[in-house]
């Protein structure tokens, strides 16, 4: 078991809030080179706890209070959760499709009758869990070899962006709203048999 | 994400650095070399031609794999981009909106990532313009580009796309063989009008690059960088210094980069987080050397290094916290010509006396932004340059203090209001971005701190270079230094006009204490005599006062042969200038004949002038050269402006030169002809392009010229961009283009060079202000050539440097360069060190201080400073040499003795006779500017202020008074309050004889003249107004019961004719005497009446009146100071002589031009001169009342 956890980066990131005011480069260096996997999240954390004053006065509605917790370090993870999201690895539940090759991930979309596009939607959470077939999240589990409640964490947690792209954009590129099965199965590059067949899943 | 701070959600989007697993950095040219493998494996190249670009990119999709889909916009996975390269499951999605040739470009771009790099890439809008330029315009706001290695992703991205859908060798060939057009390209090839048009541009007009060593697909794999190589003991220590700040003395040749690397390279494999890693420089060429050199060794972490230069890093700060600094998050940045277009027009409201030019305002305010921005070095803010003006008033103990008290409170109000104007528009310049992030810094230590810990590791490349204000932001970003390392070497601080100074260096224990200092020792450029050489001038420079000796040992001279020949430097003296430039061009051939390579040989100079002429004896000898010169003086690129200003001007001036390009070839008499159409009224010039059968007189041939210029010009529309109409114009509807290149000549390749740097500038440039596009544009050129601010476009676009030619350079830009041979002429008392000038504008006192808080900005404290860096540009000269060293010097420059420069007694040369020779002579001579012209009737007869007129610049004498010839200038309020008031001059003429009119007759006058001539509704018309009121207020005290009289102008026959002068107002003296005046409406200041006019005036009175019948002055209306002619009989008797050498060169046909460095970018033919077409020009003679009425109006 490797330290690249959520709990991990908690402990460092509580190690970072307990120096208080005395943080500063040599106490970050410290705690990189006991987590140097964490390197570049430990610096942001960092440098958003101390500018954490410098927001503004009233609560920014973006932010994502962890529940029923006032603590600091929450609180500085509450602000810093919307980069974390950046790094879904770090901070959401196991992506099942995260170690699997683009081959694979080809012959998953054609057992199932999908497209490219649908596979990355799931796999990028952008499809509204609720709305999906029972069916074919029974199949997807069993495709990606994990138990369905492991999918079925997955594909209720927020939308991310997903590493491994290059964006091209006149606004700045962002995780957007989700969208239901119905709407991606239209927007898909499927035949309409194709179409028809997924959206007459139960 | 470069620095520490709240960042808003959308610079956290923009701050996602790569999270890149490799990066393999390659040269452009290797980018494009595996795009055009790539192409090949679509098509072989038979049936390459016409190939689509949808084509091109749904084949290389396929052939990687990769399925292309068309997305809605609002589709969640674009996450609102226009295009997503997913390697998760190889697609690219794109916008179905976007357009086929645009989702052609968006597509290539994102093949150009899966090529090039590979990880997480979010390109903004900017970063991925496949039709944007190689090379940023080294101009301007451009110049805080950040190079990071994510700007130079997706610079590779846009230039693999580009070569992907359209490989230059195939633009190139189907352009110039085929006759294709970049429209038919376009169309043909369904890919962007704009992308096809900078295709052309980059592949038409930069050279083919010299062949790789290595296969093309090579790249630099990790470890086998220089930086990777052993260091030396010095080097070693220095890379691996721990534990407190240091400041590195790092020697030329020492491998200063080298170490700085090899530190980066040190703390990396240590353990350092990349991204901790902040790398500084003075320029983006230092930067990019950095990026590209780092990453040829640690691909994979480089791209998490911030590098760039200290301004682009200030700037990124002031983004950051944008909204602590009261600017937006997109910053406007204004350059110097910026400031002045803010300023001028405003300028009067301030009331200056001592700073006032109201007919050039930007002259005075060149001096005036020096001095803000010499304070923004400083840290000193307008209220700050306010108080230490203030102070100097209460100090002042005499005239003198109090005039130089009154001038800095002057500007201190200026000052005042330019930062409060910048400030309304959200917008900073260059000094702010220093100034303003240090004080923010300051003032917000959490932010302070925030970007300590972001950036742990600071490096400094050129720490001399360093001036206060960069040195208090250091001490913000690096606290107290422990992990500060900079280099820098204080005999190379050539930067001193901006603050820069070795002091600082000196200061380096002071603002980090416990620094330690290392040097570096040994030189591995040069051989031994030139580091003897380098060695023994670095023992007289100020700078080495108490400092130790340079001690550098040769590595070469260590590891030589014994039996090599050895090379000692000389000295190579001449009879006069034109005999330097023989020796000197000859000394290169026999150079270059012993086996070093032109492209090896630098010519290195003081002043960019001398460079000029070389320039053309240099080719004269068939040398080719690298030297653009002013790019804005060149031939070709004054063709395209003058074309800019045919478009919007209707009255046709710019045919002067567009008439003459090659392929229109219509003589000088037809270009005469047809303006004398324009201005008898018929349409402006474009439209009678069209309607010829309207003009009278035209040859045949220019018939044929002028329809060609029509047809070309057809659909020009002056509210288009200065680059959509030149790109047009190059790359589709003219021959300009295909005559330049099918051109042979050594200048051929320079000339191309110098429209592609054009181009690329006219594409980045976003002037403001009013009036058309193509208006803003010019007017933008001529400030930037007023205001010197062009300097940086004279450097060799990184493209064509592998030209093997010698590159002329200055001093100032030979820093950070190497040759195997430099050349040094112009060794003379006169040239180097240069004479010292003080600042018009000096530094209040109390504003520049010394390391030791003493005055460091009174006259003596600047002299010295002058004369330090004069030193050390001679010290950066010497040592750019690795082998073959040569001075020249002229015993004299035309009748003038020169003494030898007092840099060469320390360097103990062996001297050379040099060559005699009239090559060079008869090179510079060459522009001797005769035309053939004849005049028809009497013209013999000249007014003494048109013969003023031609002394000064005998070609625009030419265009404006024998051709008439429109100009440019617009005429701004002060030359309209100017009209007003020479109308009211006039009109007082008329009343005599009889009494001087009366205050409210001439007031009445004023009005009237007002109304018809000034500058009404100008947003400043009172304050001319109040100039004008105060004017004439002045001329009734001067003239307050004068009675005026009426006499005929006087007159001076003259061997080649009669000169007329005429004083504006004759008044009589008592005893028969008249008092004879010449007014004028400014200040007198330093003005002496002492030039050829007031000898003619002088002559024409004694002739007419005798020696005691008349007194001679001249009144400056706005002071109302007088000042007396009185010249002796000798200096009439001169004065007279040269007028008639100027009669007679006149009427010889010489009109040569007279450049002068603040007069042409003002001169309203500054776009078409030199240019006269071909041929003779028969005119009709003007009358001297004609031709003095010209020059008023």
């Amino acid at each position: 078991m490797t330290r690249d956890t959520p709990q991990d980066l908690h402990t460092a990131f509580q190690e970072l809030i307990e120096a208080g005011d005395r943080l500063d480069a040599s106490i970050l260096e410290a705690a990189i080179a006991r987590y140097p996997q964490f390197a570049a999240e430990l610096t942001e954390f960092a440098v958003e706890w101390v500018l954490q004053d410098e927001l503004p006065a009233e609560g920014d509605p973006t932010l994502k209070k962890e529940e029923n917790d006032d603590s600091p370090v929450n609180d500085a993870l509450a602000r810093f959760r919307q980069q974390l999201e950046l790094h879904p690895a770090v901070t959401g539940p196991p992506n099942p499709f995260a170690e699997r090759s683009a081959l694979q991930l080809q012959d998953l979309a054609s057992s199932l009758g999908l497209d490219k596009i649908l596979i990355a939607k799931l796999r990028d959470r952008r499809i509204l869990a609720e709305t999906l077939p029972q069916a074919l999240k029974d199949d997807l589990a069993s495709a990606l070899d994990v138990p369905p409640p492991v999918l079925a964490k997955h594909l209720a947690a927020p939308a991310a962006m997903p590493s491994g792209l290059s964006f091209k954009s006149q606004v700045q590129p962002e995780a957007g709203p989700k969208e239901s099965f119905a709407d991606a199965v239209r927007r898909a590059s499927l035949s309409e048999d194709d179409k028809a067949r997924l959206l007459a899943l139960d | 994400m470069p620095c520490g701070g709240r960042r808003s959600p959308k610079t956290i989007r923009l701050a996602c650095w790569p999270s890149t697993r490799s990066i393999r950095m390659e040269t452009l040219e290797l980018v494009r070399r595996r795009a055009r493998a790539r192409r090949r494996e679509i098509a072989p190249h038979s049936e390459s031609k016409g190939l689509t670009g949808w084509s091109v990119v749904e084949t290389c999709s396929r052939q990687q794999g990769y399925d292309l889909f068309p997305l809605e916009p609002e589709d969640s996975l674009l996450n609102g981009a226009e295009a997503v390269l997913d390697r998760g499951v190889e697609a690219i999605f794109y916008s179905a909106d976007a357009t086929r040739d645009r989702a052609t470009a968006l597509i290539a771009h994102e093949l150009g990532h899966l090529e090039l790099h590979e990880g997480t890439l979010i390109c903004s809008f900017e970063d991925t313009d496949a039709s944007a330029s190689d090379e940023p315009t080294p101009a301007g706001a451009q110049q805080v580009a950040s190079y990071g290695v994510r700007e130079r992703q997706e610079l590779q991205a846009n230039v693999y796309a580009r070569e992907l859908l359209l490989p230059r060798p195939e633009a190139r060939r189907l352009f110039l063989d085929e006759g294709w057009t970049a429209s038919n390209l376009a169309e043909r090839c369904q890919l962007p009008l704009d992308l096809v048009r900078q295709q052309l541009c980059e592949s038409l007009l930069t050279p083919e690059p010299p062949e790789p060593d290595g296969p093309e697909q090579a790249t630099v794999e990790p470890g086998s960088g220089d930086a990777d190589l052993s260091l030396d003991p010095f080097q070693r220590a220095a890379a691996e210094h721990d534990g407190s700040p240091l400041l590195l003395e790092a020697g030329p040749g020492t491998g200063k980069t080298r170490t700085l690397i090899a530190r980066i390279l040190r703390l990396i494999r240590g353990g350092a987080e990349p991204a901790s890693v902040l790398a500084l420089t003075f320029s983006n060429k230092a930067a990019r050397e950095i990026t590209d050199r780092v990453a040829q060794v640690l691909p994979h972490e480089a791209p998490r290094i911030w590098t760039g230069t200290l301004h682009a890093f200030g700037l990124e700060l002031l983004r950051q916290h944008h909204h602590l600094v009261r600017l937006d998050d997109s910053i406007r940045i204004y350059d110097r010509s910026d400031a002045i277009a803010l300023l001028e027009e405003a300028l009067p409201a301030l009331g200056l006396k001592h700073h006032q030019n109201l007919y050039e305002p930007a002259l005075e305010l060149r001096e005036i932004l020096a001095a803000i921005s010499r304070a923004k070095d400083e840290l000193v803010d307008a209220e700050g340059y306010l108080e230490l003006a203030r102070r100097m008033q209460i100090d002042a103990k005499d005239a003198k203090e109090r005039e130089a008290a009154e001038k800095a409170l002057e500007v201190a109000r200026v000052y005042e209001m330019y930062q409060r104007t910048l400030d309304w528009r959200k917008a900073v310049d260059f000094g702010d971005l220093i100034m303003k992030s240090t004080r923010m810094l300051e003032a917000h230590p959490l932010v302070r701190r925030a970007v300590r810990l972001r950036h742990r590791h600071v490096l400094v490349d050129e720490y001399q270079d360093v001036n206060r204000a960069s040195a208090r932001l250091l001490q913000q970003i690096a606290g107290e230094g422990q992990r500060l390392w900079v280099v820098g070497d204080s005999r190379q601080s050539i930067y001193r006009f901006r603050g820069a100074s070795a002091s600082n260096m000196a200061r380096f224990e002071d603002d980090f204490p416990g620094a330690e200092r290392k040097a570096l020792g040994i030189n591995y450029r040069s051989s031994g005599e030139i580091v003897e050489a380098v060695t023994r001038f670095s023992r007289t420079m100020r700078v080495s006062t108490q400092r130790l000796d340079l001690q550098l040992q040769s590595h070469r001279r260590a590891t030589a042969d014994p039996e090599a020949p050895v090379y000692p430097p000389d000295l190579r003296i001449s009879k006069d200038r034109a005999s330097e430039m023989s020796t000197l061009a000859a000394r290169i051939i026999e150079l270059r004949d012993q086996g070093v390579p032109f492209a090896q040989q630098g010519v290195l100079c003081r002043s960019n002038a001398w460079l000029n002429r070389l320039s053309r004896v240099l080719e004269a000898h068939g040398i080719p050269v690298l030297h653009l010169g002013s790019l804005f003086e060149r031939d070709e690129v004054r063709d395209l402006l003058s074309l800019l200003w045919l478009i919007v001007d209707g009255r046709g001036g710019a045919l002067m030169r567009v008439a003459a390009f090659p392929h229109y070839g219509i003589a000088v008499q037809d270009v005469h002809t047809f303006l004398e159409a324009v201005r008898e009224g018929e349409p402006n010039a474009l439209e009678l392009l069209g309607q010829l059968e309207k003009v009278d007189g035209l040859s045949p041939e220019a018939v044929v010229g002028f329809e060609r210029l029509g047809e070309e010009l057809a659909d020009a529309d002056r509210e288009s961009t200065p680059w959509e109409l030149l790109s047009h114009y190059l790359f589709d509807t003219s021959q300009y283009l295909r005559d330049l290149l099918s051109e042979r000549s050594p200048r051929q390749p320079m000339r191309c060079i110098a429209l592609y740097q054009f181009l690329n500038f006219v594409r980045q440039a976003r002037p403001g202000g009013r009036g058309y596009p193509p208006t803003r544009l010019l007017d933008k050129v001529r400030r930037l050539v007023l205001l010197a601010e062009e300097r940086d476009l004279r450097q060799i676009p990184a493209t064509a440097l592998h030209l093997d030619g010698v590159k002329l350079m200055t001093l100032h830009g030979s820093k950070g360069l190497e040759f195997e041979a430099v050349h040094l002429p112009a060794m003379t008392t006169s040239s180097l060190p240069s004479n010292f000038r003080p600042p018009r504008c000096p530094p209040p006192k109390g504003m520049v201080t010394g390391p030791d808080g003493e005055e460091a900005a009174d006259r003596e404290a600047l002299r010295e400073s002058h004369h330090a860096e004069e030193e050390c540009l001679f010290f950066v000269g010497l040592s750019r040499c690795k082998t073959h060293l040569h001075l020249y010097r002229p015993r004299k420059s035309g009748s003038v003795r020169r003494s030898p420069s007092r840099f060469l007694a320390p360097l103990r040369l062996a001297t050379v006779q040099g060559l005699t020779g009239t090559a060079a002579k008869d090179a510079l001579d060459s522009a001797s500017g005769h035309l053939a012209i004849s005049i028809e009737g009497d013209a013999t007869s000249i007014s003494g202020r048109d013969l003023g007129a031609y002394a000064r610049c005998p070609r625009r004498y030419f265009y404006s008074h024998l051709f008439e010839l429109a100009g440019t200038l617009r005429v701004g309020a002060f030359l309209k309050t100017h009209r007003a008031l020479y109308d009211v001059l006039d009109w007082v003429k008329t009343q005599a004889p009889g009494p001087f009119p009366d205050e409210e007759a001439t007031v009445a006058q004023l009005n009237d003249a007002w109304r018809r001539l000034g500058p009404s509704g100008h947003a400043f018309e009172p304050q001319y107004r109040g100039l004008a009121d105060h004017i004439i207020a002045n001329l009734l005290k001067a003239y307050a019961g004068a009675r005026l009289e009426s006499v005929e102008p006087l007159t001076v026959g003259l061997p080649a004719g009669t000169v007329t002068v005429e004083p504006d107002l004759w008044t009589s003296l008592p005893e028969d005497r008249l008092l004879l005046r010449i007014l004028r409406t400014g200040r007198r200041g330093s003005f002496r009446a002492d030039d050829t006019l007031y000898g003619l005036f002088e002559a024409g009175a004694r002739l007419r009146y005798g020696l005691d019948g008349f007194d001679l002055e001249v009144l400056h209306l706005t002071d109302r100071r007088r000042t007396v002619v009185n010249m002796s009989l000798q200096k009439v008797y001169s004065r007279v002589d040269k007028s008639q050498q100027q009669l007679a060169d006149l009427r010889a046909g010489k009109f040569p031009p007279r450049p002068e460095a603040n007069t042409c970018p003002r001169c309203p033919y500054f776009f078409v001169c030199p240019t006269v077409p071909a041929g003779s020009l028969s005119l009709k003679s003007t009358t001297t009342q004609e031709s003095s009425k010209k020059v008023a109006t």
